[in-house]
């Protein structure tokens, strides 16, 4: 099974030793730390009363949280801040995390690092800048054509010269009002998807103006005393500047790289030394001290206690006690902690996309791998096209998620196998079965009714499962109602089997079958299914028997009843899509084969049999990448999987 | 057909609730009454609000955002029955709150009070809104409270108003934000139905030109703005002035305004005292939505129609209690309703 029990541990230690217990903690990488505070609150938290403890239950009275250091964002936002500036990511190194520092003394030589930075990062951020203030001087570039001279504008004596961005409606406002504005307004171009204006006004009317301008939203351009003359000639300054400067900022990031190369150590101890810090500090949070000792509350995986009775060892005074996940209080949600083996684990990722199994329910990672590559291959099965999608799972793997990619090289091998049964490759039919000569092929077009009875056989196998992990669920947390009366209980099993029952004997007219046996055993389940709640409450002794009002209970019961005959029904429909995409698969091939005939020649044949494959690959592929989760997600999993848990997450770094 | 695929359950749904609205006599009823807290029994038992008042023991201020709240939720309902085009016009509807607190905080700034304050007071809708009021909440000055917007459609458009004189900031801090709200009214409206175009564009444009009407007024005889400045800060798309007959108002002395307006559609509203002049425009408003639900057919104006109804029936109470607390005579006066005109 891959869901792997839990437990919860409770510790009291030394308060002395709390930082050094939790870096310890940290770096075994096995246990999640949850808020004490829940554990005490709810009255769970025990060590075991007995005379050595009797100090450290004492204390608990006078019991705190503690609260979060300040300072240890502080200095982490100083190192990121520097690190940002020079360019530079750094990385932990995971023998620094061992050995740590007092909290002031990293500071200290965090300070100290940065500040040999920080007059190359002013430098950087300042020439950044620069280079920032003389691009927006770019708006010039439209005006090149003006003969202007910019600088006897602004040093006009009794008019001043605005510049600036203005909406064309806006302006249209103004001009509708011209006559009573004491001030030229010319359009000048459009700059950077706006519409550039230029305002001339008296001097004497300066403060007036500048309200006017800022009622019609005027963004007013500032010109820089530096570059002046005609547009042309201000451009030309610009750019020029703009080269300078861009040059100078290179040569200042050589400066840097080089001073990174040689601290890059030093910087790398610090980093990872103040996210363990940081780290410890988030823990301390969830931990209740009181002046002597600290009491710190995590869930581990239950055959790990070894590992931490070795670490607890190496401290004195250590107080530790386990509880099963059954006995915490069913305020403190329990986490699912998912192991599965190293074949079925990428599948974990498309489990975990409809949700988290519970802690109490039976993990369908295994079951979903194995139906999944199943059904990929079915419907997508070509020797050389799932070669392919091997390969590129193997060449991507650096690329995209690991687990994905490990997803496309399993349903690739699935693909394969199919593909060898289908006598496919790349869409050839009839290579295979020459190098390879087994003794029986099944061509998808040549069978095409026992392709798609083989797709709803393999539907009812899925299925059939299905209802066996939905009762094994129900039955593992006690729900009567459900597990053995509902629809996907064993009450829905039977009745599943009968309806097929029915069926086959009616479409194959099995001779002297009495279709009374079948029929009588259908009513039978549906009586069931319609007085489930009050059945399995009168068994298991509970009042009252119904949750709700008697009359709104068996409207519902009973217009539940056509909802199970209509899953099934479609359950089972779903599943010919498996055999339809089989057919599908061959189809396209057969288009592309005859579009390479119309095209003809050699050289037609091998672009349409690329161009043929590549669409086949990518469109078909996703296409049954997205059938086959959704044949999961609503015919398989809606039936007995809930996906409400929370994950196990442990804490490290 | 397609106007009834669009509305047909946002029409049920509005004229359910408008069929809940209080009447005439209740209003009687509760004007009549001696204390605040036996109109807060009477809302709490026999009107609608007994829907969200309910089991809501004291104290008094809570019953002020339980019931604004309930408006705000009604406002969402209808907004979830319209999708494309019409989801977009009814969350630049809730623009609107956004823009109003956003007055709030400013005015509050002004007379210098802690604006953590209000910060309870404020209804917005979670569904439309993304704007973090808290952090608002915190500014001490124009400038944080400007540098709090950043990332907001609010904050570029405000930013020079930064370089105003003190007295004249929050004029045009609330000419901006109106300017923004109704120019995405304007774009959102553009988008409906020819009919519902036609007939929320009417609506838009009268309380434009009210709006506009009431800035000029008001820039030209509290704040000093000047006849340009008045000009350009005037909302687009009015009904009755578009911007020639705008520009001739914006330039003629006071006693001329008031006469021409008075002899104009909207006369009524300046018929009044100064003061009551936003209500007068709430009034004029009131009377020209329930005229528009009494003559439509299957459209927007039925749900738009009630979000005004509700709104001013929610103000409306709160007036009357204010004024019972105070021991205000003439409470009648006061209503966006004319009880002798109902």
């Amino acid at each position: 099974m891959a869901i792997k029990e839990l437990d919860m541990m409770n510790v009291v230690c030394q308060r002395k030793d709390l930082d050094e217990l939790i870096k310890e903690l940290i770096l075994i990488e096995k246990c999640e730390f949850i808020d004490t505070f829940l554990e005490i609150d709810e009255g769970e938290f025990n060590i075991g009363i007995s005379v050595d403890h009797a100090d450290e239950i004492l204390g608990m009275e006078d019991i705190e949280p503690i609260n979060e250091n300040k300072d240890i964002d502080e200095s982490m936002e100083e190192l990121n801040r520097i690190l940002e500036s020079i360019d530079y990511q750094p990385k932990i190194q995971r023998h620094e995390l061992i050995q740590r520092d007092v909290f002031l003394v990293l500071r200290e030589k965090i300070s100290k690092i940065c500040d040999e930075f920080i007059e190359l990062a002013e430098q950087i951020k300042e020439k950044t800048e620069k280079i920032e203030t003389i691009n927006d001087l770019f708006y010039f570039e439209p005006l090149e054509s003006y003969q202007l001279d910019f600088k006897e504008l602004v040093d006009l004596k009794h008019f001043t010269m605005r510049l600036g961005y203005l909406k064309r409606e806006r302006a249209n406002k103004m001009y509708l009002n011209y006559e009573n504005i004491k001030a030229i307004v010319l359009h000048m171009g459009a700059a950077q998807e706006q519409e550039l204006y230029l305002v001339l006004s008296p001097k004497s009317i300066d403060q007036e103006m500048d309200r006017i301008l800022r009622s019609i939203n005027f963004h007013e351009l500032t010109i820089s005393k530096e570059y002046l003359g005609t547009p042309k000639e201000i451009m030309r300054q610009v750019k020029a500047a703009k080269k300078t400067n861009e040059d100078q900022l290179v040569q200042l990031k050589e400066i840097s790289r080089k001073a990174i190369m040689e601290n890059r150590a030093t910087i790398d101890q610090l980093y990872s030394k103040i996210k363990m810090e940081k780290q410890m500090d988030l823990i301390r949070t969830k931990v209740a001290a009181t002046k002597n000792f600290a009491y710190f509350s995590a869930w581990i995986p239950k055959e790990e206690k070894p590992a931490f009775e070795k670490i607890f060892s190496k401290f004195i005074d250590v107080a530790i006690s386990y509880k099963s996940a059954d006995e915490v209080s069913p305020h403190i949600p329990i986490p699912t902690r998912l192991q599965n083996n190293r074949f079925f684990q990428p599948f974990e990722l498309l489990v975990n996309m409809y949700g988290i199994p519970s802690h109490n329910e039976i993990d369908p990672t295994v079951f979903f791998g194995v139906a999944y590559m199943f059904l990929f291959g079915a419907m997508f099965g070509d020797l050389g096209q799932g070669l392919m999608i091997v390969l590129g799972g193997m060449l991507l793997k650096r690329k995209i998620d690991k687990n994905f990619s490990s997803i496309l090289i399993r349903i690739g091998l699935g693909s394969m196998a199919f593909g060898i049964l289908y006598d496919s490759f790349f869409g050839y039919e009839g290579i295979i079965s020459k190098f390879l000569p087994l003794p029986f092929y099944l061509r998808p077009l040549d069978n095409i009714n026992l392709i798609l009875a083989l797709a709803v056989g393999a539907g009812i196998g899925l299925i059939t499962i299905s209802y066996g992990y939905s009762i094994v669920n129900k039955w593992k947390v006690g729900d009567l109602e459900e597990g053995l009366f509902g629809k996907n209980g064993i009450n829905g099993l039977v009745l599943f089997f009968m309806i097929l029952l029915l069926g086959a004997a009616m479409i194959l007219e099995f001779e002297n079958f009495p279709l009374v046996i079948p029929g009588s055993v259908i009513a039978l389940n549906v009586v069931i299914l319609v007085i489930k709640q009050p059945l399995a409450n009168r068994i298991q002794g509970i009042e009252p028997l119904y949750e709700e009002e008697k009359g709104a209970y068996f409207i519902e019961s009973g217009f539940n009843v056509f909802e199970v005959f209509l899953t099934l029904l479609s359950n089972l429909v779903s599943f010919v899509r498996v055999g339809a995409f089989a057919l599908n698969h061959v189809g396209l091939f057969i288009a592309f084969h005859t579009l390479a005939n119309m095209v003809g020649g050699i050289g037609g044949n091998i672009v349409m049999f690329i161009i043929g494959n590549l669409i086949i690959l990518g469109l078909e592929g996703l296409i049954v990448f997205i059938q086959g989760l959704r044949l999961f997600y609503y015919e398989l999993f809606s039936k007995y999987y809930s996906g409400e848990g929370i994950l196990f997450v442990p804490d490290k770094i | 057909m397609n106007q009834v695929r669009t509305h047909a359950a946002a029409n049920a749904k509005a004229l359910a609730m408008f069929g809940k609205l209080l009447d005439k006599k209740a209003y009687q009823e509760i004007i009549d009454m001696e204390s605040v807290e036996e109109i807060f029994t009477y809302l709490k038992t026999r009107t609608h609000y007994s829907a969200v008042l309910a089991g809501v023991e004291k104290p008094i201020d809570s019953y002020e955002i339980i019931m604004k709240r309930y408006f705000l939720c009604a406002y969402e309902k209808l907004s979830h029955f319209y999708f494309d085009a019409y989801k977009d016009f009814f969350k630049s509807l809730f623009l609107r709150y956004e823009v109003e607190n956003l007055k709030l905080f400013a005015r509050a700034l002004f007379r210098q009070e802690d604006l953590t304050d209000i910060n309870e007071h404020l209804i917005f809708s979670k569904h439309a809104s993304s704007m973090d009021f808290l952090k608002i909440s915190k500014a001490r000055t124009m400038q944080e409270l400007i540098d709090a917007l950043e990332g907001t459609r609010y904050h570029k458009p405000l930013v020079p108003i930064l370089q105003e004189e003190s007295h004249r900031m929050l004029f045009h801090m609330e000419m901006i934000l109106d300017q923004l709200y109704f120019n995405r009214l304007f774009e959102t409206i553009s988008a409906l139905n020819r009919d519902d175009k036609a007939s929320m564009m009417e609506l838009l444009g009268m309380n434009i030109d009210v709006l506009n009407l009431q800035w000029i007024f008001r820039g030209r005889k509290y704040f000093e703005i000047s006849s340009e400045e008045l000009f350009h800060l005037t909302l687009s798309h009015g009904k009755k002035y578009p911007f020639k007959k705008l520009k001739a108002l914006c330039y003629m002395d006071m006693e001329e305004y008031r006469e021409l307006i008075l002899m104009d559609d909207y006369g009524e509203l300046f018929q009044e005292r100064e003061y009551m002049l936003e209500r007068a425009m709430e009034r004029y408003l009131f009377y020209k939505v329930k005229r528009l639900i009494q003559k439509a057919e299957i459209s927007i104006s039925a749900p738009v129609g009630l979000l005004f109804m509700f709104e001013y029936e929610v103000r409306d109470l709160f007036t009357i209690m204010e004024a019972k607390k105070y021991r205000f005579e003439n409470i009648e006066e006061l209503l966006i309703r004319d009880l002798r005109r109902e």
